[in-house]
């Protein structure tokens, strides 16, 4: 017992240390990799003089890794928006790509959710369009979930209506701000949904005419099915696209 | 005996955590961001036209980025927000796509794979032909994600993506040429800020973006503030809602005048004056409700006093 006492305590303290390192997942700084190495360091912020060519001329702005204006034979570049100097990132996130809706069961709805987070810092709006590449769909048979038409059988990818009912059968989203007021209009109830629009069309469920940072909506997925669905892996693919105003 | 089964239940119980959480990376998020979201192109063919930009994975997991080359046009709210085309026949030279090109490191690519956290600076180039056709093409560069296909399991899987929108004007330029369609505000206001709407319209061939300011004067004729316009891209033969347009300033009283003083471009310079009355109905409630009180409170005393 005495011999193992010790070992066992190492061990403990081992995994314990591991695991803490495992968790501590946000390095923040510059990365740059290839086969042959990583680099990470805490800010790139060194530059000296300015680099010309035959063809072409960098400015920099100070400390930074991105230009605002190119220039050469014939052309000029303007990087950015003239009324913004500093560098701000259009960025856009989604905190979960993989929507697992499990086994469906017919007439009982499943729903999920995610985030779609977006910051806009120096242009003056933007939109977010989802498209879907095609209807839930089993690859082998091609059996398919439709869109929902909702209760009424007149919801679509543009207008909204109520999903409520257990008998009513399909796929459909709806959007719900978490910080903001950027989902588009049609959501205003927590029973509003709307089918998706197949790729190449797509629709705004997020948008503004502000600037903005970490603006955040929840996207609701919902999906029933009758009796009657043939049984199968059903899947298909959500296209998330951010763009910002010119 | 029974301390080695304990030791080893403890650590097949360290384990399943440890690896719960590599499997919660199938549920990943994607985090991109691209800088700047819009270039601005002035060319003259012939032309080799070199920039950069960067794009910028946040995520704490590898993501590769297909590269998508879309016209747009402003969309019919002409608030700046496009409306992706999808094809280039509308383009004074279609082919131009085919002349676009992502280099990284040198080499062409149409798909960027970045690393969590990482960075990339990657080469932006058009070739622009000595009979390259004249006018504006309005594009944006797409960067989507690739999402994972091996799920087994009823589910949907989103893929994210960023954009880059590119204006660019094949010149020679034409004359710029665009006008104020609209320049107005509530005519009676109660208090600041007050919203002035304007929206400037581009008859031209090419993109401008307008400078200028909104001056406004009290009743004497004197100087109460100043709006600076934004200025904001509106595009050939569009019109442009242009944004940030308030003034400021919370106490207000009397007739106004505010006039916007725009210039496009290298081109024309327009003014448009407008009026507007502001009296501070709640101020003045307020302080009448208080004159009330205090009359009536000084009345009672003088009466208890008689």
């Amino acid at each position: 017992m005495k011999n193992l006492k010790f070992p066992f305590i190492v061990v403990l303290i081992w995994l314990y240390t591991t695991l803490m390192l495992l968790s501590v997942s946000n390095v923040w700084g510059q990365t740059m990799s290839n086969d042959n190495y990583i680099l990470q360091m805490g800010n790139l912020n060194s530059i000296s003089g300015k680099p010309t060519g035959p063809d072409y001329k960098l400015s920099f702005t100070s400390g930074e890794t991105g230009q605002n204006l190119f220039s050469g034979p014939n052309y000029k570049v303007r990087a950015g928006f003239q009324y913004i100097k500093s560098i701000i990132t259009f960025r856009f996130s989604i905190n979960s790509t993989f929507i697992d809706f499990g086994i469906i069961s017919p007439t009982t709805p499943v729903t999920r959710t995610n985030l779609l987070t977006i910051s806009n810092g120096s242009a003056y709006g933007y939109q977010v369009t989802l498209s879907q590449n095609h209807n839930l769909r089993v690859d082998s048979s091609g059996a398919e979930i439709p869109p929902t038409t909702c209760d009424s059988g007149n919801c679509t990818s543009t207008t909204s209506d109520t999903w409520t009912s257990s008998l009513t059968y399909g796929f459909g989203y709806r959007c719900d701000n978490i910080s903001g007021t950027d989902c588009a209009s049609g959501f205003s109830d927590s029973s509003y949904y709307k089918s998706l629009a197949s790729s190449p069309s797509a629709v705004a469920v997020m948008s503004s005419a502000n600037v903005g940072r970490n603006r955040q909506s929840q996207i609701t997925y919902k999906v029933n099915i009758a009796g009657t669905q043939p049984a199968g892996l059903y899947r298909n693919v959500l296209n998330y696209i951010a763009i910002p105003t010119f | 005996m029974i301390n080695f089964k304990l030791f080893l239940g403890i650590l097949i119980l360290f384990l399943t955590f440890y690896l719960g959480i590599l499997s919660s990376a199938k549920a990943q998020n994607v985090d991109i961001g691209v800088y700047p979201p819009v270039m601005q192109v002035e060319t003259t063919p012939p032309a080799n036209v070199k920039s950069q930009f960067t794009l910028e994975n946040r995520g704490a997991a590898s993501v590769t980025l297909n590269i998508q080359i879309k016209p747009f046009r402003p969309a019919q709210s002409n608030d700046g927000q496009v409306e992706i085309l999808q094809t280039f026949q509308n383009f004074p030279d279609p082919l131009l796509a085919n002349r676009i090109q992502i280099k990284e490191v040198g080499i062409p690519i149409k798909s960027v794979a970045l690393a969590p956290k990482q960075k990339k600076t990657l080469d932006f180039q058009i070739t622009v032909p000595q009979n390259e056709a004249k006018g504006d093409y309005y594009f944006t560069v797409l960067f989507v994600s690739n999402p994972e296909t091996s799920i087994q399991s009823n589910s949907t899987l989103a893929s994210a993506g960023i954009a880059m929108n590119v204006l660019m004007s094949v010149g020679p330029k034409g004359k710029t040429e665009g006008f104020i369609s609209a320049f107005n505000s509530p005519f009676f206001v109660d208090k600041g800020p007050v919203h002035f709407n304007l929206q400037v319209s581009n008859t031209g061939e090419n993109f401008f973006a307008p400078n200028g300011t909104i001056e406004i004067e009290n009743a004497l004729g004197k100087k109460s503030g100043t709006v600076k316009i934004t200025p904001v891209n509106i595009l050939a033969e569009s019109q442009r809602v242009i944004p940030d347009t308030d003034f400021n300033k919370s106490f207000l009283l009397g007739p106004y005048k505010a006039t916007v003083n725009l210039q496009i471009g290298d081109g024309e310079s327009f003014s448009r004056s407008i009026y507007f009355f502001a009296f501070p109905a709640s101020y003045a409630i307020t302080i009448l409700i208080v004159i009330g009180v205090i009359t009536l409170i000084l009345l009672r005393v003088k009466r208890n006093i008689e």
